[in-house]
């Protein structure tokens, strides 16, 4: 019963995991295509949340990735297993909250990643991490997708001005903003095909470590559907701060640079996602920004902000992780059973609020100023 | 970097590099035809130019539609696995 009570607290965990990832993700989504005017922000997001759940249906191989391919699920599937997987949780949720408080767009899927290894170290060493998985499927793709989105969107958007340059500006506007509404739809179905299977493999893997599913089984149904609403609405609800960072302070983009960032960024998520690998889909598309933004003039890009984006990037798996193994410490305090995950819960519960009405009220002030000046 | 070279699978990586840039070039490409097209046509429409408008709607009509084309064939492609 006591188990059962843990796997109910994880699998809520893990979706309040993905409801964040969606609200954190939305700015990635629908930035470019609110900043050059080519969706209204209530539109886009609605647009972007539909296309989110259904692109959590369209394939599996991240969520086998992340079930099997991260952690040895043979080296956590003992008493206390389960509490791994919730500690590796909070790690995630808690990097993800701080990084929206202070508006920065760092990776939900490293801070799930992070999460989960540093709370599987803490629980039984470093032979628990399958060193081949998380080198060869996590960390390498990590590196490589960004770099791949930035060279992409770079030449495309150079391809694009090449076609039009002798048109008439306004039509090539209008011609690119609708444009948008596809790659920008096309972006957001990526996001859900990558972003909701590393859910769905963590709670897979919550499902194996509990022995309610066996080793190397694929999601059930039940998980997909509840995965993909969670983003959904998770998306939905949105997160306007750093909608604010990625659409504007990076670059000020026109909607061909837009388009072209929109479409590298897809294109570089759903290959990514066809040979499983779990990246993160905040550096693609904020790889694919920069790109657009540095082929037409490099002093376009804002580079302190994207040195701070970057700064945010390396510190996410070292931090999820180090929260990660606390918070596994603070559950075993408690012993083997739900104890522990109920009191983290709580308190992380509270903290949460009291971001939420901090942030809401920092908020009203600067608005408030806003009008003033 | 033995490590690194051992545990990678370069070729399904090799594959992701290739699909992404062949992907993203190839709508920027078709969609900016297509664009060009519709642009074109409009001028010349205007102009009464009417058999090089024809063409040019031809060029844009045939762009957007490869762009609708691309757009499902990726789509298919990851459904299909």
């Amino acid at each position: 019963m006591d188990l059962h009570l843990i796997l109910v607290i994880v699998v809520v965990s893990a979706l309040a995991f993905d409801f964040t990832n969606g609200f954190h993700d939305t700015a990635n989504v629908v930035a470019t295509s609110i900043s050059t005017g080519a969706a209204s922000p209530k539109a886009a997001i609605a647009f972007a949340s539909i296309l989110n759940f259904v692109g959590a249906f369209i394939s599996i191989e991240v969520a086998a990735t992340i079930a099997s391919d991260v952690v040895d699920q043979s080296a956590i599937s003992g008493p206390g297993s389960l509490n791994v997987v919730f500690a590796g949780l909070v790690g995630a949720i808690a990097w993800n909250l701080i990084t929206w408080y202070f508006g920065l767009p760092s990776s939900s899927s490293h801070a799930l990643i992070g999460g989960i290894v540093g709370a599987a170290i803490a629980d039984s060493g470093t032979k628990a991490i399958e060193t081949a998985g998380l080198v060869g499927k996590v960390l390498v793709p990590a590196i490589v997708a960004p770099i791949l989105a930035f060279i992409v969107a770079a030449l495309a958007i150079g391809l694009i001005y090449r076609v039009v340059a002798r048109l008439r500006p306004g039509p090539v506007n209008r011609g690119y903003r609708l444009g948008q509404i596809a790659s920008g739809g096309l972006l957001a179905l990526a996001h859900g095909t990558n972003d909701a299977q590393k859910t769905m493999g963590v709670i897979t893997l919550a499902l194996i470590a509990d022995g309610a599913l066996p080793a190397g089984s694929n999601p059930p149904t039940w998980v997909i559907v509840a995965s993909a609403t969670a983003i959904s609405l998770g998306t939905y609800s949105g997160g306007w701060r750093i909608i604010k960072t990625t659409g504007m302070r990076i670059i000020k983009m026109d909607s061909a640079q837009g388009f072209a960032s929109q479409g590298a960024g897809a294109a570089v998520i759903m290959a990514s996602s066809h040979f499983g690998f779990p990246l993160s889909t905040t550096h693609v598309i904020n790889g694919g920004v920069m790109g657009s933004g540095v082929a037409k003039r490099i002093s376009a890009v804002r580079w302190g902000v994207a040195g701070n984006i970057v700064t945010a990037w390396i510190l996410t798996l070292p931090a999820a992780a180090l929260i990660g193994a606390l918070t596994y410490g603070v559950t075993e305090v408690f012993g083997d059973g739900a104890v522990g995950p109920i009191i983290v819960s709580a308190i992380a519960i509270v903290l949460i609020v009291i971001a939420f009405i901090r942030r809401s009220r920092q908020t009203e002030v600067v608005d408030v100023q806003a009008e003033g000046a | 970097m033995d490590l690194i070279a051992s545990v990678v699978n370069w070729k399904e990586l090799g594959d992701t590099v290739i699909a992404a840039f062949v992907g993203a070039m190839a709508v920027a490409l078709v969609a900016s035809l297509g664009i060009w097209g519709m642009t074109r046509y409009v001028d010349l429409h205007q102009e009464g130019r009417t058999a090089s408008a024809g063409l040019a709607l031809a060029v844009g009509g045939l762009g957007l539609l490869a762009t609708i084309g691309i757009i499902v064939l990726g789509i298919y492609l990851m459904v299909s696995k």
